[in-house]
């Protein structure tokens, strides 16, 4: 496992040294335009790991190369379970990286509040309002949650029948899954068996934000971990 | 003679077209050469024995071990499996690694898959392929691509390499240096070289032996001295072919317009039996247009 997860880093380390500099530039952007560090920290932590979840699924096929790991020492469960376990830890060092980030647009934010209008805006409304780095922290969070469970929805899928295929039938299974949720989730409101009220007032503070968010943070990994099963029987059939 | 690698009842089916019943072995110590056409099954048969495809029937063994058994599949241990890779090193038919990564990483991937890894080999290897370390693999030639394969397969030590197509596309210097290469890397006595490939004059060269696989059926298996030293064409008039067939003579026979070329599988005993008739050597694909076009000499019997 140690193998797949050191290959999948090394293919993909030009690509990810890239993207942080896009993360850079697009942290430092959509926070000057939004004047909040929240968005862009949020966009740079799920740009990095979208981009590593995809770019790597790609360069599976590129070449042979999937196929051709498959006559290394690996066993195909090693490869599922690798995968898996670098995506984790790219989604965690974009979460990493993204906050890195944000403190560099609030300290440039900072030193150019005189000049800029937006930055100024930003510095103010961040320092006056208490617990901003826990919001800092939960939106980086809840970006790298959606990535995960993007993840845990494609990659099964991924592992079964490639990214090419796969780009054709996830967006179809994503619509009709957010449609029957959506549908169900409206009944179980109508009906009163779920209340949103108590959710609402769980966004009430940064500190109950960042609770929240480590909930669906949690519910991501359950959902890695149950995906990591799917796609270990899926992949065990693939053929190249 | 210890056998490398042991192949039984392969089969698998793509739509209407299927590899049947392959069976195969290669013996340590000699160059086996798979041959045939575009889409005859070569690759299809490496990939069943890999593990990349799932065929519908048959068993398989690697260095003893084995890799593959539809009909049992229990007796298929995963861990051996792979550790039987470990002593297996692949060269496709194009460099599979990715273009953005350098040699030198490409090297790390093999340290960290292979726990056998050398990379004081690989290095040495790549300095005499005259491979830059620090050379993306986008920006090598098809031919320096194929040796950082050859690298990256002979560097955690193999007892058996697997070579599918790895020399088309190659000028003949090159092609000569790999099988030089490989050669020497059998010449030991206890390795072993699957060697499939439509270039029939590379087998010519260096295989020991010579599988014919045509429609997904293997056609021959012969070692190569019975097809190049042994095997013989005749030359002679088509009303000469009647005669041929008379006393007996078992040959494949292709006809021009205006005589017969007929397959024999010893020249030395035409030659004593039918000194009149020139017979020359032939090579692999001769060999193979008689064995897959050529119609049985005892059709002639009786034509005038």
């Amino acid at each position: 496992m140690k193998a797949m997860i050191l290959s999948d880093l090394f293919n993909m380390r030009q690509a990810l040294v890239q993207m942080a500099w896009v993360c850079v530039v697009i942290s430092f952007v959509v926070s000057f335009v939004s004047q909040s560090p929240i968005a862009g920290t949020a966009a740079a932590a799920a740009m990095a790991s979208m981009s590593f979840i995809f770019g790597v699924a790609a360069y599976d096929e590129a070449g042979g190369w999937g196929a051709f790991r498959m006559t290394m020492p690996l066993s195909r469960n090693q490869v599922v379970a690798g995968r898996y376990a670098s995506t984790l830890v790219v989604c965690m060092l974009s979460f990493c990286f993204a906050l890195v980030v944000s403190a560099l647009v609030l300290a440039v934010a900072q030193l150019c509040s005189g000049m800029i209008d937006a930055a100024a805006v930003m510095v103010q409304e961040f320092f006056s309002t208490s617990g901003m780095w826990l919001a800092l922290v939960a939106s980086a969070l809840l970006a790298v949650s959606v990535m995960l469970f993007a993840s845990a929805f494609a990659t099964p899928m991924i592992m079964r029948y490639g990214l090419t295929t796969t780009t054709r039938i996830a967006p179809a299974l994503f619509v009709v899954v957010v449609a029957v949720i959506m549908v169900v989730g409206g009944e179980l409101i109508d009906s009163g068996t779920l209340e949103i009220a108590p959710l609402v007032e769980l966004l009430a503070s940064p500190a109950s934000v960042l609770g929240l968010t480590m909930g669906v943070f949690a519910l991501a990994l359950v959902c890695m971990g149950i995906s990591a099963l799917v796609a270990r029987r899926f992949y065990a059939t693939r053929e190249f | 003679m210890d056998t490398i690698i042991k192949i039984e009842g392969l089969v698998k089916t793509y739509g209407s077209w299927r590899i049947d019943a392959i069976d195969l072995e290669v013996e340590a110590g000699c160059i086996t050469g798979l041959v045939g056409k575009n889409g005859a099954g070569k690759t299809t048969t490496i990939k069943g024995l890999l593990g990349l495809i799932n065929p519908d029937a048959g068993r398989a063994s690697i260095l003893g071990v084995p890799v593959l058994d539809v009909e049992n599949p229990g007796k298929v241990d995963s861990s051996q499996v792979r550790s039987v890779k470990q002593r297996v090193g692949f060269v496709p038919d194009t460099c599979p690694f990715l273009g953005d990564v350098t040699v030198k990483q490409v090297g790390n991937t093999g340290r960290f898959a292979y726990p056998n890894w050398n990379q004081r080999r690989f290095e040495e290897l790549l300095a005499g392929f005259g491979l830059g370390i620090d050379k993306q693999v986008k920006g090598l030639s098809r031919g320096m691509g194929m040796k950082l394969s050859l690298a990256f397969a002979l560097a955690h030590d193999p007892d058996l390499l697997i070579l599918d197509e790895a020399t088309a596309g190659l000028d003949p210097e090159a092609r000569q240096e790999v099988l030089d290469m490989l050669t020497d890397f059998v010449s030991t006595g206890s390795r072993g070289v699957l060697l499939s490939s439509h270039i029939t004059s590379d087998l010519d060269k260096a295989a020991d032996r010579v599988v014919c696989i045509d429609g997904g059926r293997i056609v021959f298996d012969l070692p190569k001295e019975d097809i190049c030293d042994m095997a013989g064409v005749v030359r002679c008039r088509r009303s000469e072919l009647a005669l041929l067939a008379a006393k007996g003579v078992q040959a494949k026979v292709l006809t021009r317009e205006f005589g017969a070329d007929v397959l024999v599988k010893d020249r030395f005993a035409f030659h004593r039996d039918f000194g009149e008739m020139p017979v020359d050597r032939t090579d692999i694909e001769t060999y193979m247009s008689f064995v897959m076009k050529g119609a049985d000499l005892s059709e002639f019997e009786g034509e005038a």
